[in-house]
């Protein structure tokens, strides 16, 4: 139950993310942002033996975020302890906020 | 990382797992549909299901193992064949264009011994990553009515319901299309098929 709350938690917080708007997600002349940004994501997961891990919702994000919601961290924002988030909605929030990911600079 | 026995790890498919992977899906087709179609319709099913080994030559097919054993396998397509095995009529190698076509989720089968354990969940996560790491926005199938569930469960909406008749008894079949770049729903996996 603790587990179910966390994640419903960690995926209120990523939904918020998603919804707010951003100058890259919005540049239609850059179609292929999106694709680079998840495949730069994808290669990260796969160097270092993450894919399985990150398509089982088994990776704890919050441990490579940078925590203050700077830019220390692979992911840039401060996720809550726990945030198992499926793979599908990490992919997401490559397209529409690219910002979040340091692979996507 | 290191896997776990008994933990599910993924690969891509080699032309050497073909024998194995139609021995699993035959086991599939005969055991998870039952709940859903009668024998009649179960043998029709097989000349529109079955092992599609463009998918594998593509590098597209994933297996899913669970030890030595393998527990499942499925995969995504570049390809406009939305269904089907190697004899299925009406196969369309076009490629898609991933700026306007959905990708396709192809081939899902989970072995009934591997059944409700996430197998089909990670291949389509899989697909899904893959997929858009080469540009698709959405992911289109034609699912069974028995891996109709799991799909809904990962975000997928059903768009269209059919009977196919290929095989003799007609076969209900559902045309189901998920958005990657927009909110999905969130559920429970399970093991299922889809064409």
């Amino acid at each position: 139950m603790r587990n179910r709350l966390v994640l419903l938690a960690a995926l209120a917080a990523t939904a918020l993310l998603a919804v707010v708007p951003t100058a890259t997600a919005n540049n239609s002349a850059d179609a292929l942002a999106g694709p680079r940004c998840v495949k730069a994501g994808v290669t990260f997961l796969v160097q270092n033996g993450l894919l399985r891990d990150a398509a089982l919702t088994q990776i704890d994000y919050d441990t490579i975020d940078s925590d203050g919601g700077g830019t220390a961290g692979l992911i840039n924002t401060d996720l809550p302890a726990g945030s198992y988030l499926p793979l599908g909605t990490v992919i997401r929030l490559h397209f529409t906020n690219p910002e979040l990911f340091d692979w996507c600079a | 990382m290191e896997a776990q026995p008994n933990e599910l790890t993924s690969r891509l498919a080699v032309p050497e797992d073909i024998p194995a992977l139609t021995a699993l899906m035959d086991a599939a087709i005969a055991e998870l549909q039952r709940a859903y179609l009668d024998d009649a319709q179960i043998d029709s099913s097989r000349a529109i299901m079955g092992i599609d080994t463009q998918l594998i030559e593509d590098g597209t097919y994933f297996v899913v193992e669970s030890g030595p054993e393998i527990a499942g396998c499925g995969g995504w397509s570049r390809r406009a064949t939305l269904y089907g095995g190697n004899r299925t009529p009406g196969r369309d190698a076009n490629l898609l264009d991933p700026a306007v076509d959905p990708a396709r989720v192809r081939a899902m089968y989970t072995h009934p011994a591997h059944a409700r354990r996430g197998v089909g969940r990670l291949i389509l996560s899989l697909c899904e990553a893959a997929a858009a790491a080469e540009g698709f926005t959405r992911l289109s199938l034609m699912s069974t009515l028995s891996g109709e569930p799991l799909y809904t469960a990962y975000g997928f909406q059903a768009l269209e319901r059919l009977d196919d008749a290929t095989g003799g008894a007609p076969v209900p079949i559902v045309r189901m299309e998920k958005s990657i770049v927009a909110e999905t729903a969130l559920g429970a996996s399970g093991p299922r098929m889809a064409g």
